[in-house]
């Protein structure tokens, strides 16, 4: 079975105008989403998960931004790096909706729960007034908001944090769209919350059919929900696989020791050193020839100095940005059912 | 006898309002909290947030004033010291805070905070003070020349190096740790537990440590304290946490927790509800509204604190 992507990014670059010059957070990242899958973007702080999907969303400052021309953002015959924002408010919240780790920032701190959803839906349905009302609190239902009826008419700075994220995953979810994209959704909550949210996601996903792409610094997480991985590093895409391949039989150096310096659950040794990372990311300005993880890398020799590898897709289906890439003819690992 | 040893603590924090900015309620962040710290140990508190955690952290090296109970270290009551006799106290217990930033002074060099800290305390002078702040730079992994810089030049992971070398300058024996790594990256969050791991061996260190990832504690801590609404509901070791652990708050976190490994993938443990307010204490259990186990009693009565094998301590009706 040959599936088509519902989304194709590629070679996007993202660059910033700034005060020292021009930045490109987002170098060359392309990859897939398949239609009712749930794709994880995982990396630490800074390495342009945010950029990326705020790229596809067309929601940076266009003062401040912009996309080399290459970069190409495949929706429905589309390229929406290319659209005007008219056809982008028309995919925005009704094909592709996008929350974020921290809801105050999409919700409107002076209008209703109610009002919101209601805004959303007078934009991009054609329900009636009575229709929408209506909409809105299946919605917030559907999220496992208690009282909706009650909710409806209460400011967002009357809900908890889980509550909030709620409504905007109500508010994003209302116009079943193809493609949400989550970042760090849960990031801010407690881990009793995020279990919550974790949990509805993966439901709405069953009941909606959504393909979900999953920002997250967060490997549990990525472990708990996520059927294939890209794993970034300073603005570059090092590592694509599936979810096992990469847990189980990680290529990037860097992917491996992410997960090494981790502690593990329930395999405690007291005091024992947990594996780390030497050395910081470098800086967008300070960038390395070669290699952008070289400096911090156990595997480092002499060409990775000189050359940046290239991200090279390989048979199995997964790809990796490294000259001297782990575990490489490794069999593909079975899929998780 | 215990180093640090805390009874009955209570800490409540006026809520004012109306026109006269009256105390209109109170916070109730602290509810009666009792635990000791034998010397060398590292004890771990783990909760939600807003369970009071920091401010159990802040009564105990008194930068809070309790409400009421007690504060013993090294046999001495804190409570009952004025500001000068607290003193040398202040010396010998030290906190670090989880956002380095916000805690170090930005107009300051790294040296010349430093050297505030040591005269301030009158712990050395001159070139033998530049001496030892120099070999506590390099102690906290940073290299000399950091000494001339300023916070902003660092990173996150640096600035938390930072804060440890300047609550470590005085050589403290207590050490408390409020969330130390939970603002970091995963790489940046080992190279720093790994620090105060060796420094705990190097100084042999006593820990008070806060934070919400049982992974962490787990892996950092001997016993940890679990937190509910500033209640303490469960105490037990960090050897084998996951079979021992009885509280049905300590399961839930344990089982909330995703496992990284998609092998072992779950259904993740699901409480209903959100923590209830601390404003406004339930009367029983403060765990009842969430609780998979509750029964009616729960919410009737507080469950007691009752003692269990090996020094463990557990707050449940449905705990035999
Ligand atoms: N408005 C901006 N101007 C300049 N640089 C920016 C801007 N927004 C983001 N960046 C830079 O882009 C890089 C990627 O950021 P981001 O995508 O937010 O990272 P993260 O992976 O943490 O989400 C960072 O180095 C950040 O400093
Ligand atoms: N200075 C203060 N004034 C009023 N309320 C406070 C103050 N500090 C903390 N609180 C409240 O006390 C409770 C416990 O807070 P805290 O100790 O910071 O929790 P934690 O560290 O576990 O997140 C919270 O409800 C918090 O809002
Ligand atoms: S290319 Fe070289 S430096 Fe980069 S990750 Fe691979 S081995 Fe390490
Ligand atoms: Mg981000
Ligand atoms: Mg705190």
């Amino acid at each position: 079975m040959t599936r088509q992507p519902i989304l194709s990014v590629r070679h996007l670059s993202t660059c910033f105008r700034t005060d020292h010059g021009v930045v490109t957070a987002v170098d060359d990242v392309s990859f897939d989403l398949y239609p009712g899958e749930t794709l994880g973007i995982v990396g630490e702080s800074g390495c342009g998960k945010t950029v990326t999907s705020k790229s596809i969303m067309r929601l940076l400052p266009e003062h401040l931004s912009f996309l080399k021309p290459e970069s190409e953002i495949l929706f429905e015959g589309k390229n929406l790096a290319r659209v005007d924002e008219g056809t982008m408010r028309d995919v925005r919240g009704a094909k592709i909706a996008m929350i974020f780790q921290e809801p105050m920032t999409s919700l409107n701190p002076v209008f209703t729960v109610g009002w919101q959803l209601d805004e959303v839906l007078r934009y991009h349905t054609e329900l009636d007034r009575d229709g929408r009302r209506a909409r809105a609190i299946e919605m917030l239902r559907l999220v496992e908001i208690p009282n909706a009826d009650k909710r409806m008419g209460e400011y967002p700075h009357q809900l908890s944090g889980g509550m909030r994220q709620r409504v905007m995953i109500a508010m994003a979810l209302c116009c079943e769209p193809d493609i949400l994209i989550a970042d760090e959704p849960t990031t801010a909550l407690d881990v009793t919350i995020q279990a919550q949210i974790l949990q509805l996601m993966e439901s709405l996903k069953t009941k909606l059919d959504t393909a979900i792409m999953l920002i997250t610094h967060d490997l549990g997480v990525v472990a708990q929900v996520c059927d294939r991985v890209l794993v970034m590093y300073a603005g570059r895409a090092i590592e694509e696989a599936g979810i096992r391949e990469i847990f189980k039989r990680p290529r990037h150096p860097y992917t491996k020791a992410l997960l090494d310096s981790i502690p593990k659950a329930g395999q405690r040794r007291r005091g024992e050193r947990l594996a780390t990372i030497p050395g910081i990311v470098p800086s967008l300005f300070e960038l390395p020839v070669g290699c952008r993880f070289q400096e911090r890398c156990a595997y480092r020799e002499a060409r990775c100095d000189a050359e940046e590898p290239a991200l090279v897709p390989s048979d199995d289906g997964r790809a990796v940005r490294c000259h001297f890439p782990l575990n490489p003819g490794d069999a593909p690992q079975p899929e998780i059912s | 006898m215990a180093l640090l040893e805390v009874r009955d603590l209570v800490k409540h924090f006026p809520v004012r309002g109306g026109l006269m900015n009256r105390v209109v309620g109170r916070v109730h962040a602290v509810n009666g909290v009792s635990f000791s710290v034998e010397r060398g140990e590292t004890v771990g508190i783990v909760g939600e947030s807003g369970c009071g955690k920091s401010t159990l952290g802040k009564c105990v090296i008194r930068l809070h004033e309790p409400t009421s109970g007690s504060v013993r270290y090294d046999g001495q009551e804190l409570a009952s010291l004025s500001h000068g006799e607290m003193m040398p106290f202040r010396r010998r217990m030290q906190i670090i805070f989880q956002d380095p930033y916000s805690s170090l002074n930005p107009r300051l060099t790294v040296r010349a905070m430093l050297r505030e800290v040591l005269a301030f305390h009158g712990a050395a002078k001159g070139p033998a003070m530049d001496q030892h702040i120099d070999e506590l730079i390099q102690k906290v992994g940073l290299r000399v020349e950091a000494a001339e810089k300023f916070p902003h030049e660092f990173s996150g992971g640096q600035r938390q190096r930072i804060g440890i070398a300047r609550a470590l300058a005085l050589e403290p024996e207590f050490l408390v740790a409020d969330e130390p790594v939970s603002a970091l990256d995963v790489s940046i969050q080992a190279q720093v537990l790994n620090l105060l791991m060796d420094l705990r061996e190097e100084f042999g260190l006593t820990l008070l440590f806060v934070s919400h990832d049982l992974k962490v504690i787990e892996h950092f801590c001997d016993r940890v304290v679990v937190m509910y609404l500033g209640y303490l509901v469960e105490e037990l070791s960090c050897e084998g946490l996951h079979e021992r652990a009885q509280h049905p708050y300590t399961r839930a976190l344990l089982g909330a927790n995703p496992i990284n490994d998609p092998d072992e993938r779950r259904e993740l443990v699901v409480l209903q509800g959100d923590v209830p307010s601390p404003y406004d204490l339930p009367k029983g259990c403060p765990f009842a509204g969430r609780c998979p186990l509750v029964m009616d009693r729960c919410r009737a009565e507080m469950p007691p604190l009752e003692d269990g094998p090996d020094g463990s301590r557990v707050a449940c009706f449905a705990v035999e």
